[in-house]
């Protein structure tokens, strides 16, 4: 099996051999002025006839050094935890394992202490992939009291129920030009 | 030619919401500034001369390349980046043939720092992460100090230093691979480094060796001697899965349009118990009851066990085994 080190989601680095590929990925978001909540479901393709191994850098937001916290990781192909390793607060690694001709998917979950008037989710650094996402989409749930003004990517749908707001994005063949950013 | 450097949180950490004011490229004090469309906060991409505001001519025997990053976000600080190629004395890469770029490739966070230049065969090299298409190819076995095979390296990352880090195989078969840098390169020592993001805190010798005639493209076989076995326990002890102890529930997507997922996982002290998950409406009504698998998903299509669909709402689901409630959630069903 190869070993191989693709900073990941966004940030991929130098990498050497085989790799995985990043091919989808559904995210929802819960704002609420205070806090952002991330819970993201990240699906990684092995294309060849070796498994792959590679530690995958998942990139926190850390503009004004908003405090991240409540992170969780899990392999819902393996059905277990994923231990990280929080890298100051970049954002985490991980460890990555992919059977020959095989897919993973991992669940990454993280709380944001917001400070100003934004959040953001890291997006543009998928470009590291070298390659669009087949398929990305992004849930905001905010409570309708909360308005958001404006966002880095207008949405597809939106929809008021039960005091709350969601918004939907649905791209396909996505290759973020921006990082996903809510302003409030 | 075309010249890559990306450069990632290297210096100073371009914001992702406000790019780098200017990237000026100089080449022998003749200098250039990148259009700003080549420019993301965490790289330049391939650079050519359409790239460039104005022509530059850069010399194919040998030059210095120099890189001067202003940005405003922190106090229209420079930050400067370079490289020498060619004949020149100093020169990190050899002059690249026809059909050949410069690749400049630097990782530098927290104390972690590899860089990596080499001429590579396409321009796409330029961009971060599509390295695996580098020029040559080493392959081989490792052998311990006792001449045994290494095998099972599966938890940390190791390379052997060259001019470019290589890759270890798990099987015991090494597969890397080996930058160009000069045509008639002979390379001398390796060493086995341990990469496992808290910089490169160990290190082991091998057995020196020469490489010849390394062209781009080309594969080497090569076996490789450790000369200590410090590292190898470590690696394999590392194989193991702990204990599962905790109940895992997790419900995606959620919101959801026309289907949504539970995946359950019991702790290793239940994995034989069978239990459902069942789905109520806000008043409380139940919808439909849905046997799981321990440690799969099963999908609930947002219909109820007469195959009516539901209407958008707040739905509550409740796991239970063994007639005990588990755990609880809410989501979001949207039409």
């Amino acid at each position: 099996m190869r070993k191989i080190v693709c900073l990941l989601f966004f940030v991929c680095l130098p990498t050497f051999g085989q790799r995985a590929d990043f091919f989808r990925e559904d995210v929802t978001f819960r704002l609420d002025g205070f806090f952002l909540n991330v819970e993201g479901y990240y699906w990684f393709l092995n294309h060849s006839s070796k498994p792959v191994h590679s530690n995958i850098f998942y990139p926190f937001p850390n503009y004004s050094g908003e405090k991240i916290d409540s992170i969780r990781l899990y392999n819902l192909s393996a059905g277990r935890e994923t231990e990280f390793k929080r890298e100051s607060k970049y954002g985490i690694s991980f460890d990555l394992s992919i059977a020959s001709f095989d897919t993973v998917l991992f669940q990454v979950g993280y709380r944001q202490e917001l400070k100003g008037d934004s959040a953001v989710y890291i997006l543009k650094t998928t470009q590291g992939w070298g390659q669009p996402i087949d398929r990305a989409e992004f849930r905001l749930v905010v409570p309708d009291s909360l308005i958001v003004k404006k966002f880095s990517y207008p949405p597809d749908k939106s929809y008021l129920i039960e005091k709350k707001k969601i918004y939907i994005w649905k791209m396909k063949d996505f290759m973020p030009v921006r990082d996903m950013v809510y302003y409030f | 030619m075309e010249i890559s450097s990306p450069f990632s949180y290297e210096g100073y950490y371009f914001d992702s919401l406000v790019l780098p004011d200017s990237v000026i490229l100089k080449v022998s004090n003749r200098e250039a500034k990148l259009k700003m469309t080549y420019i993301n906060e965490f790289s330049l991409s391939v650079i050519t001369s359409d790239s460039l505001s104005v022509p530059l001519t850069i010399n194919r025997d040998g030059d210095t390349i120099e890189f001067y990053t202003y940005s405003s976000l922190y106090g229209n600080q420079v930050r400067t980046d370079g490289l020498i190629f060619g004949n020149l004395p100093g020169a990190s890469v050899g002059q690249p043939v026809s059909g050949y770029s410069i690749m400049r490739s630097t990782w530098k966070v927290h104390e972690n720092s590899i860089t990596v230049i080499c001429l590579t065969k396409t321009s796409s090299l330029g961009t971060v992460n599509n390295i695996q298409e580098f020029s040559g190819t080493l392959e081989g076995y490792i052998y311990d100090m006792n001449d045994q095979p290494v095998t099972r390296l599966l938890q940390t990352y190791y390379y052997f230093v060259l001019h470019t880090p290589i890759t270890l195989n798990s099987d015991g078969t090494y597969l890397t691979q080996i930058f160009r840098r000069f045509p008639t390169e002979q390379v001398g020592h390796l060493t086995v480094k341990e990469y496992n993001f808290e910089g490169w805190n160990g290190s082991v010798n091998i057995e020196p060796f020469e490489l010849h005639d390394i062209q781009p493209d080309t594969v080497v076989v090569q076996d490789i001697h450790l000369k200590n076995n410090d590292y190898v326990g470590t690696a394999v002890e590392n194989n193991h899965s702990p204990r599962n102890n905790t109940l895992t529930l997790i419900n995606y997507p959620n919101p959801f349009n026309t289907s949504t997922n539970f995946f359950v996982q019991l702790p290793d002290g239940m994995k034989r118990k069978a239990g459902d998950i069942s789905i109520y409406n806000m008043r409380g009504e139940l919808i439909i009851t849905i046997p799981f698998k321990n440690g799969a998903s099963v999908r609930w299509d947002g219909k109820d066990r007469n195959g009516n669909v539901m209407p958008s709402g707040i739905f509550y689901y409740q796991l239970t085994i063994e007639q005990q409630r588990m755990k609880t959630g809410s989501m979001i069903l949207l039409k």
